[in-house]
């Protein structure tokens, strides 16, 4: 009796014990409270995250830029992502509009209807006509520069989403549960053992190198580069060291590329609620498609 | 019993070396055996593990020759894969055993491709954990996050779930705490009483062996110096173990001055001593105090150049890492930085050299804030060594690396020169100038580092964990180096589990335990508190609990080093023949 209650834990446990945020907590170093986003199946979850990054693709107007911002936003919210994880995003995001904006109202200005800025920067007047180079900001320019800006928000959020709600762990087993080969699982968790590794190797070297003179924060930017020059050696070097251990270690638990018959411990079941968001959230990027067309 | 492993005439070099690494090596192990097997670094002792389960010659490229034979089997014939189900390997460094991110994850991979069944790969789990007294709750952690004893109990466990029927260890203890290296033994021992199972453990622990081995093995330049029960190798080989590098456990070195017989523990040297003391066999000398001696060399009057005060630290998303520490470091102090695993002692570190700023609280450096100063003027006053050395070795030739510092302050080339010259010879480089980092051996690569820092010159250097992983000579060549440098009046701080080996350099401990300094004075002071020892998971030297033992005959308690002990006890003259022929104990 003991046996069994302890074995159905393990198995509802599997559920939630499969969720964790190991990817988000290692690039992003914050860890976000699991929700029931994070318990849904990995095929489910991966298919929110396609749905929005399709859906990025059918949006053609104010309308429905707001209506899948409000979607990625809400599903950040639910899935208890913080302020705190966006906050490294905002001056790509600055940065990239600014490039929008510059596009749009200096390189190739949009007419309009309604002119709201115009500055002639250069008129050359040459036999075959004239050229005028001008900052122009119309009605449509800026709508262009919003539909563009809240895509690239909402490619931003889809990103950190996918951190926050698929961990290495889910994608593994995952990829288990849908009979992939094993030693592709055991290769993708290497790869994303390889990763945190790497990032704490990258700042121990750099501290290492600021503590021999060579400070990243005080160089110039050819000092800055030679300094990431330096630093690929030792790092280098410890993947090599540390891949030749990894490996020995492989062997010495009697893995193998072809392991013969292997069996499966975890048991990740697709229950109706998964059937019913991903249900929901293919039909997303239809809806958007038709309104695309004008359908809807 | 019947002979689980054998070797025979091995012999084996590694593919593009000029030297073999074990040269004719001839054992053999019975089963339900405990076998030790000691040297000094390089002595070949990991590479006999890998011909054990296979690795060597089936995957590593290189030259064999001889017979390795597991239950009958030779290594050659079957796959190492194969192999892995009956002999289990944990190596030296947990960390690059881990595949998965979780500890039940960790443990599953093994047993999944042992194909059984998950009520069975659920059962050993819990029983693998057991053993090695780690709770179920531990099964949703990150093996990352987990201390240095728990990560090498999980790489145990993910072993042991296996149920090979012989398990070999390759020095699972050198980057753990006493408490831990403890916790790790008794799981060893315990596995060993329950399981009946063939345990074949490399260590640098000798107390452990001489208490809980069957049988000690002792490699040199890969070949067997000697083998047999640990009491009588390291009595009976006494002279042999200390020219090839390998210290013998202090019980042995105290017994063997005091010529009473070996024991096992030292709570049965405690009790021998105190026979002898009784019967008029050894004699109790009038020696001044251990404290009061150490308190002179100590540098009070000196200025000093480090100072913390209420050091607080924080690390995202909310532990924290130290709690209000104030110290200060006085030039030409050598001081020894301990306390368990996790404790701060290595956030400590960084933020005395800037590496860190402090949550809250300040340090002053020579009286200026640590933030005030700049970077490059900052390593010359104060540097840090890190534990692991392939992190800070970039340059492509030993000379290179110790000339980029002082290239880097822009020091003139008569001077970087001069100090390259000197650092090569003090570290023992001359020869290697040309050498690739990459190629040299772990000691010579720690070595590197230490001088690669020293060149700058800094007043305070300090030094995280300098011996892990190094056989005893190397240890103490590290610790006479830097002891050379306190000499010279720099301030040498030494981060460090190995306390009997500290005690013998350092004079002063400061202990620090769930962030916050628990302690700070001359050693012997600090572990004659039980409470500071039992809490900062420190171990009480053989020779300070044997005065301890023996304070009714006048041996005063504050001796902590077997050196210092030995100024107090002798044998009596004339004794001698009455003692050879006093029964074992």
């Amino acid at each position: 009796m003991l046996y069994s209650l302890s074995f159905s834990y393990h198995y509802v446990g599997n559920r939630g014990d499969i969720m964790g945020t190991q990817v988000f907590h290692t690039l992003l170093g914050i860890c976000a409270k699991p929700t029931w986003i994070h318990r849904l199946h990995v095929v489910t979850k991966l298919v929110i995250v396609m749905s929005l990054s399709i859906s990025v693709i059918m949006v053609g107007d104010v309308f429905s830029a707001i209506a899948l911002l409000l979607l990625s936003g809400t599903l950040l919210y639910l899935s208890h992502v913080t302020l705190g994880a966006l906050r490294k995003y905002v001056l790509v995001f600055i940065g990239i509009l600014q490039l929008i904006a510059l596009s749009y109202t200096l390189i190739t200005p949009l007419p309009g209807r309604y002119v709201l800025v115009d500055v002639e920067l250069l008129r050359v007047v040459a036999e075959r006509g004239v050229f005028v180079w001008r900052i122009l900001i119309t009605d449509e320019s800026l709508k262009y520069i919003f539909i563009l800006g809240s895509k690239f928000l909402v490619m931003i959020f889809t990103a950190v989403l996918l951190l926050n709600i698929v961990n290495e762990r889910e994608l593994i087993w995952g990829l288990r549960s849908i009979k992939c080969p094993y030693v592709v699982a055991v290769a993708l968790a290497l790869v994303f053992r390889g990763i945190s590794l790497f990032i704490n190797d990258f700042f121990v070297v750099r501290d290492a190198i600021s503590l021999r003179g060579l400070s990243l924060e005080e160089a110039s930017l050819p000092g800055k580069l030679r300094t990431y020059f330096y630093m690929l050696i030792p790092l280098f070097v410890l993947m090599i060291r540390r891949s030749y251990e990894v490996s020995l270690a492989l062997e010495a638990r009697g893995l193998r590329i072809r392991p013969g018959k292997v069996s499966t411990y975890y048991r990740m079941t697709f229950t109706m609620r998964d059937l019913a968001v991903s249900m929901v959230f293919v039909l997303v990027p239809v809806l958007f498609y038709l309104h695309l067309i004008g359908f809807v | 019993m019947g002979k689980v492993i054998e070797v025979e005439s091995l012999r084996w070099k590694y593919s593009g070396r000029d030297t073999y690494v074990l040269k004719d090596v001839n054992l053999h192990v019975e089963k339900g055996e405990f076998v030790g097997i000691v040297g000094p670094s390089g002595a070949g002792k990991t590479t006999l593990c890998l011909c054990f389960v296979g690795i060597i010659p089936q995957r590593i490229p290189g030259e064999f020759s001889g017979c390795v034979k597991v239950f009958g089997r030779s290594t050659t014939d079957v796959d190492t894969t194969e192999l892995a189900k009956y002999v289990g390997l944990v190596f030296e460094d947990p960390e690059t055993q881990f595949i998965m991110t979780t500890v039940e994850d960790e443990l599953v991979i093994g047993l999944e491709m042992l194909n059984l069944p998950p009520e069975e790969i659920r059962e050993r789990i819990r029983w693998a954990l057991d053993i090695v007294g780690l709770p179920m709750e531990f099964l949703n952690r990150s093996p990352l996050d987990l201390s240095g004893g728990e990560k090498q109990r999980v790489a145990i466990a993910s072993i042991l779930a296996r149920q090979p029927r012989i398990l070999v260890l390759d020095e699972p203890t050198s980057d753990l705490d006493p408490r831990d290296k403890e916790g790790v033994l008794s799981a060893i021992v315990r596995i060993r009483k329950e399981l009946d199972m063939t345990i074949v453990l490399v260590t640098h622990e000798l107390d452990f062996l001489l208490k809980y081995a069957d049988r000690v093995i002792v490699l040199s330049s890969g070949e067997i110096i000697c083998e047999g029960e640990p009491r009588e190798v390291f009595t009976r080989y006494y002279d042999v173990l200390k020219k090839i590098g390998v210290d013998v456990p202090e019980v042995v070195e105290i017994s063997r001055a005091l010529k009473v017989p070996p024991p096992r523990s030292s709570d049965e040297l405690c009790w021998l001593v105190d026979d002898y003391l009784s019967k008029g066999l050894l004699e109790v000398k009038e020696v001044k105090s251990a404290t009061e001696e150490i308190t002179q060399q100590c540098s009070v009057g000196n200025e000093v150049v480090l100072r913390c005060v209420d050091v607080h630290h924080v690390y995202p998303p909310n532990i924290v890492a130290l709690r209000g520490v104030s110290l200060e470091f006085r030039k030409g102090e050598y001081v020894a930085l301990v306390g368990p695993n996790g404790s701060g002692k290595t956030t400590l570190a960084k933020i005395l050299c800037g590496l860190l700023r402090p949550t809250r609280g300040d340090v002053l450096v020579k009286g200026v804030s640590v933030t005030k100063w700049r970077k490059r003027d900052l390593v010359k006053v104060v540097n840090y060594v890190f534990q692991n050395p392939d992190h800070q070795l970039f340059c492509r030739s030993v000379r290179e690396e110790i000339e980029f510092g002082p290239r880097q302050l822009g020091l003139p080339s008569d001077v970087v020169e001069r100090r390259v010259r000197e650092l090569l010879e003090v570290f023992g480089l001359k020869g290697l100038e040309n050498e690739h980092p990459f190629f040299l051996s772990k000691g010579e690569r720690r070595r590197l580092a230490l001088a690669a820092t020293l060149a700058l010159d800094p007043e305070v250097i300090i030094v995280d964990e300098p011996t892990t992983g190094q056989d005893r000579r190397t240890s103490r060549e590290i610790m006479d180096l830097l002891k050379e440098l306190r000499d010279r009046g720099h301030t040498v701080i030494v981060i460090t589990h190995d306390i009997p080996l500290a005690l013998e350099y350092v004079d002063r401990m400061v202990v620090l335990c769930n962030g916050m300094v628990i302690a700070d004075g001359v050693p012997s002071e600090v572990l004659s508190r039980e409470d500071i020892v039992e809490k900062a998971h420190l171990v009480i030297p053989c020779a300070m609990k044997v005065a301890r033992a023996l304070r009714k005959h006048g041996v005063l308690a504050d001796v902590i080093t077997t050196r210092e002990l030995l100024k107090y006890l002798k044998p009596r003259r004339g004794s001698e023949e009455a003692m050879m022929n006093f029964p074992a104990a």
